[in-house]
């Protein structure tokens, strides 16, 4: 099984600008190219999962550098980014928009790109796909027992949370650090993650995430012509700063084995699905053959 | 003797419809039946005992054209009878779709009339005209998707205002489409002058398709439920208005009446009405009125631009109690009434529609009758419906 897709290069890196770092989950690998495309007009506006009150995620159309900045940070529940897709080529009338998803929203942006029912004026106005590693989501009521009951935290409390050497983590306003083993959060995963194959956004431009590099920085996955571009140039004009990847055990050798781990795992469930007759989803990422 | 003429369907307009005529000897129509015969659709029944928020969105399936008419209509009469007041920057985004909707209906009603005006061997400006045609009704199109999220049936047309704003990108965007607009408006109100006089004057009948009708119009671009005296609308049953149980029987609608007699809707009446427009004239006029109607459209939804706050408010949510109320709105062809009562839980207790081309539907018997049978066609698509 390929665990990483079809990709052209990986590297890691993080953002120059300290105002993202500040924010950021990790490398801000995200905030950079949008505000790099926002400032350079290679895009005009930014699909992203903004957050209110007690950690809400709002997905919101980002038309200026401060905005995606406020959207900064991992939300560790479901914020449908694609439901407001069209507003961003209609109210907002945005022309060269940028995306940025979990796998199987990047899978679901580029299959309403293939097919855009529904999606009139669409399909020559996303200009970049930006995918995120995702191993598994949780539905937000989930998420608030995690921090509230198994962490113990008000989520009013909560500046940032993160997932990492099989912990749940929770950062409080008090500089207090909570955690909790990750198997104890399983039982609050959506289950539909229990049928998702796709661990590292396969089909975007540009995938990134925290695996694969040291704290504080990204690994970033470039896919295609369109993504190395926008990569290279920020790299050329100083937006972001690079390492080479670890090819090591740490490194390349961690992602792999985590995509690969998501992959057979949830290979299983859909077969045991399909034993059921119970229905799973397409072959997206061509394992079923 | 009398010979009749049957036409089924009739072709070049919105809708379906047959005609039937009886014409004398000189081939005079002595008298028009002009027969709607799009079946029941029943949206009225469909959304009685629904929560209110359904009907805008049902009723905007009435029609694949002025789906954005019935949107506000709907909306307008559910607030009228919930005593719903709407932001004033989502009145204004209202006013700006149903110009929107306006903007690309007019022209279309223009592709649909070109055909009758212009002669063989002018294809280049058949040609020219159509495109013309297109790229206005483009810029249309433009207002409805980004004031109303979506181009068909718009989702932002909610009870309680518009469901959002809209950004400055998109204002600028407008802006600079309706700034096109007004110069192709411009050149196609040229156009129909000189293509209706000259056809005119071919034809040789300067009044053809007139009629001593009264006009109803509540408003030039948004609608208004005050400049109506309600107890003098009334519908009736097609067979009570015609006397003929087999005409009566073939048609779905009712036949509304302003004091006790059939009254025009739609350009020429809002421009008689509010403007100083010609009124008795022929029918022609009217094309010439929707031409006109365009550039004030487009003056108009300048003019919304600079009033509308892009940071305002567009939506308050609704406080649903028992009421009955009105909501009107202009529609391209003619005034577009809704009528709803609302239950004390929200639901709709019953529903009536008034819908745009209903009103002219008499009155074109009446602008055929009295002129040459060949031209009664011409004279519907003046209508269009």
């Amino acid at each position: 099984m390929d665990p990483l897709g079809n990709y052209k290069s990986i590297i890691s890196a993080r953002a120059t600008d300290k105002r993202i770092l500040k924010r950021a989950q990790d490398g801000g690998i995200v905030s950079a190219v949008f505000i790099y495309g926002l400032e350079n007009n290679l895009l005009d506006g930014a699909v992203v999962a903004s957050k209110e009150k007690n950690f809400k995620p709002v997905p919101k159309v980002a038309t200026t550098p401060e905005e995606v900045l406020e959207a900064a940070g991992t939300k560790y529940t479901v914020s449908p980014n694609l439901s407001v897709l069209k507003s961003a080529i209609r109210e907002y009338s945005c022309e060269k928009i940028g995306v940025v998803g979990t796998p199987c929203q990047i899978i679901s942006t580029r299959k309403a790109l293939k097919y855009p029912l529904g999606f009139r004026h669409l399909v020559d106005k996303i200009a970049l796909l930006v995918g995120i590693f995702c191993m598994e989501n949780f539905p937000y009521m989930g998420m608030k027992i995690i921090v509230e009951e198994l962490c113990g935290v008000r989520l009013e409390d909560v500046v940032k949370m993160d997932i990492g050497k099989g912990k749940f983590w929770v950062y409080t306003k008090w500089g207090e650090v909570k955690s909790v083993k990750l198997k104890m959060t399983h039982p609050y995963e959506q289950s539909s993650c229990h049928v998702c194959t796709d661990y590292t956004a396969e089909l975007a431009d540009i995938s990134t995430g925290s695996v694969g590099s040291p704290d504080g920085w990204s690994t970033v996955i470039i896919r295609n012509h369109r993504g190395e571009e926008i990569i290279n140039n920020m790299i050329e004009e100083g937006y972001l700063e690079t390492r080479p990847i670890d090819e090591g055990k740490f490194g390349l050798g961690i992602l792999k084995k985590l995509a690969l781990t998501k992959k057979e795992k949830n290979m299983k469930e859909i077969e045991h699905r399909k034993k059921l007759g119970l229905p799973v989803p397409p072959d997206v990422c061509g394992l079923l053959q | 003797m009398v010979e009749k003429i049957e036409i089924a369907p009739t072709t070049r307009h919105e809708g379906h419809a047959k005609l039937i005529l009886e014409v004398d000897r000189e081939g005079i129509v002595s008298k028009a039946y002009y027969i709607n015969t799009t079946p029941i659709r029943g949206f009225e029944t469909m959304v009685a005992g629904r929560p209110a928020e359904f009907a805008p969105v049902a009723v905007m399936r009435i029609c694949g054209i002025c789906q954005t008419t019935h949107g506000i209509a709907s909306c307008n009469a559910i607030e009228d009878a919930i005593g719903c007041e709407i932001p004033e920057d989502g009145r204004l985004l209202r006013e700006l779709i149903g110009l929107g909707n306006r903007m690309h209906s007019h022209p279309l009603h223009h592709l649909l009339t070109l055909e009758d005006f212009v002669k063989p061997g002018e294809e280049d400006l058949k040609v020219d005209t159509i495109k013309l045609i297109q790229r206005m009704r483009k810029v249309g199109q433009l207002i409805v998707d980004t004031v109303g999220g979506e181009g068909i049936h718009p989702p932002n047309i909610v009870i309680g205002g518009m469901r959002t704003n809209i950004s400055e990108r998109a204002r600028a965007k407008l802006y600079y489409g309706l700034r096109q607009f007004e110069k192709d408006a411009q050149r196609m109100e040229e156009l129909y002058l000189e293509l209706i006089e000259r056809y005119l004057e071919e034809v040789g009948i300067p009044d053809l398709g007139s009629h001593d009708y009264p006009y109803i119009a509540s408003h030039t671009t948004y609608g208004n439920k005050e400049a109506i005296n309600w107890d003098s609308v009334v519908e009736i049953p097609p067979q009570r208005y015609y006397g003929d149980i087999k005409i009566g029987e073939s048609t779905s609608v009712m036949i509304p009446l302003y004091e006790g007699v059939p009254a025009e809707g739609g350009p020429r009446a809002r421009l008689v009405k509010f403007g100083n427009f010609r009124s008795g004239g022929s029918a022609m006029d009217i094309n010439i009125a929707r031409a006109r109607e365009n550039l004030g459209a487009g003056y108009r939804a300048m003019e919304i631009l600079d009033e509308l706050d892009i940071n305002g408010e567009t939506k308050v949510t609704p406080e649903y109690r028992e009421g009955s109320g009105i909501g009107v709105h202009e529609a391209p062809r003619a005034m577009n009434t809704h009528f709803a009562q609302v239950r004390k839980d929200g639901r709709i207790k019953s529903y009536r529609i008034i819908a745009a081309s209903n009103w002219n539907f008499p009155v074109v018997e009446k602008a055929i009758e009295g002129y040459p049978y060949q031209y009664a066609e011409v004279i519907v698509r003046a209508y269009d419906m």
